[in-house]
């Protein structure tokens, strides 16, 4: 198939971006990295009036420390995150990581993090992790920049709070996680995450003083689970309470079935990654495993 | 698939099968679907779906086969088409009413079946977006039978603010109180994905529009990132 009819503006600028963005509205879409967008136009599934491809825009492109803060532009291609030197992973390896789930090569060199997010995919890796680890989104529009906690972006399927008009310029991760792990269910390499979950921990003498638990592609947004986090702060780390932990997150979400994976068995993976995610995250693990399982990349 | 919900209406069972029956105030509780005619038994109707990037315009038609008014239980069945061929669908629509709740109890079974594109890419979340389509709908049916008119006007075709602050989503829902309010042109259902709050509540239905609108189907959408795949 291919796409229906369209505009097409290459901008140069945000605020060109925001420009064409405020004349046409809804009927606009953002082309970031396009390796969401375009199969999807390819599909008509989406059939936008206008593209605005700001993959030429200057000055979205880097990753940046700020004390403990990382900071990165929103046309930051998945593969620079992935191959980030270590003095900007340093408590922050978790992205790192994450990014080696996120589609194939060729999709993580043109795929961006901001295009990501914005795409609010509820299994994305970007997503899940921007509300584990309390991210901050800057979005421009006409009126200005605003930050919004990544907590409040995502509302359902695709879809997030940003208005037509504004844009994703950048993506901050306030502070640094030393004990925080991705895991991951897909039947196939590249596929997207049956059931995804990151944890975070923040830990002291083998005590849990704070915890993140998020799944991924178990709901319409990345799901936190706050009760499976109460469970843990405060608790010795130990196999059996991750088990527990597991079996908590399994409990607390709700899968619908589908053609890929029924209910059930979602659930069931809940309780593994959840579980593996955990093991990691304190390094080891009651696995014992620290690499992906086979069959479960992505 | 089947979907059922059911949803306590605060209006007495005989005023709400009255109100099911009427097909065109019902669409005009959903937004984005509409009522463009009839074709003898036949309703002719249409709905916009849009779903972040994704968009749907969906054709059909909705007929009773039952209609029972002793019983208040109705059969309906509809079928849509998208426009542009990327999918199509097909709805058995049950709905009974009793006593209870808050006045009524509405019941509603639908079963549904997703052709074309859109259901080969279909993936998980339907059922959840069906469920939260209801709770709208439904709060919408309350809304609209305590006091006509009360619906939000169509807005413009921009999209919904998403952060409203009661919570309320749709945009461009009309529904003027009366079905030719309801017909303004360009109302889109990009509400439907944000409405949360009322996930909760009522869990309604009424899925005469629903069936037009089986374009909902394209929730289910999910672009994969392999365009082979």
């Amino acid at each position: 198939m291919k796409p229906a009819r369209f505009e097409y503006r290459r901008v140069a600028t945000v605020d060109e971006a925001i420009e064409h963005l405020s004349e046409v509205g809804d009927e606009a879409k953002v082309l970031a990295g396009g390796q969401s967008l375009v199969p999807l136009l390819g599909f008509r599934l989406a059939r936008p009036r206008m593209l605005v491809d700001i993959t030429r825009v200057e000055g979205l492109r880097y990753m940046r420390r700020d004390g403990e803060a990382l900071r990165i532009g929103a046309l930051t291609v998945h593969r620079a995150v992935e191959t980030m030197r270590s003095s900007l992973a340093d408590g922050h390896r978790i992205l790192a990581e994450a990014a080696r789930w996120v589609g194939h090569y060729p999709i993580r060199t043109r795929g961006t993090f901001g295009g990501s997010i914005a795409h609010a995919d509820p299994a994305s890796e970007w997503c899940m992790l921007a509300v584990a680890l309390d991210a901050v989104v800057t979005a421009q529009g006409p009126g200005g920049k605003r930050d919004i906690p990544a907590g409040e972006l995502f509302q359902g399927f695709f879809t997030t709070v940003l208005a037509p008009d504004e844009l994703i310029i950048e993506v901050r991760f306030p502070r640094v996680w030393e004990h925080a792990a991705i895991e991951e269910f897909a039947r196939r390499k590249g596929d997207f995450a049956l059931v995804a979950a990151t944890v975070a921990l923040d830990l002291e003498d083998g005590r849990c003083r704070d915890a993140r638990i998020v799944l991924g592609g178990v709901d319409e947004v990345p799901l936190r689970l706050l009760e499976a986090e109460r469970a843990l702060t405060g608790a010795v780390c130990s196999t059996p309470l991750f088990e527990e932990i597991g079996d908590l997150a399994s409990a607390a979400i709700s899968p619908v079935s589908d053609i890929h994976a029924d209910a059930e068995h979602r659930r069931e993976l809940a309780a593994v990654v959840v579980r593996r995610a955990l093991g990691r995250a304190v390094g080891g693990g009651p696995d014992g495993d620290s690499r992906p399982v086979e069959g479960s990349s992505r | 698939m089947k979907l059922t919900s059911s949803a306590s209406v605060a209006a007495p069972p005989a005023q709400l099968f009255d109100f099911i029956c009427d097909i065109e105030r019902v669409a005009a509780c959903l937004p984005g679907a509409r009522v463009d005619g009839r074709d003898g038994d036949d309703y002719l109707g249409s709905m916009k779906v849009k779903v972040g990037p994704i968009t749907g315009d969906y054709q059909g038609r909705l007929r009773f086969v039952e209609l029972d008014r002793e019983q208040r239980r109705t059969l309906m069945r509809a079928t849509a088409e998208d426009t542009d061929g990327q999918g199509a669908a097909e709805a058995a629509i049950v709905t009974r009413i009793t006593e209870g709740g808050a006045g009524s109890l509405l019941e509603v079974e639908t079963d549904l079946q997703i052709r074309g594109r859109v259901a080969q890419f279909g993936r998980g979340g339907l059922e959840r977006i069906a469920e939260r389509m209801f709770d709208e709908l439904a709060r919408n049916v309350e809304r609209e039978m305590a006091q006509p008119g009360a619906l939000p006007p169509v807005g413009s075709a921009s999209r919904v603010a998403p952060a409203a602050p009661d919570g309320r989503s749709w945009l461009a829902i009309g529904a003027g109180g009366d079905a030719t309010a309801a017909q303004a042109p360009s109302r889109d259902a990009l509400g439907l994905v944000l409405g949360s709050t009322g996930r909760r509540t009522l869990r309604a239905v009424i899925p005469v529009v629903l069936a037009f609108g089986s374009s909902y189907l394209l929730w289910l959408l999910r672009a994969r990132r392999e365009p082979s795949a």
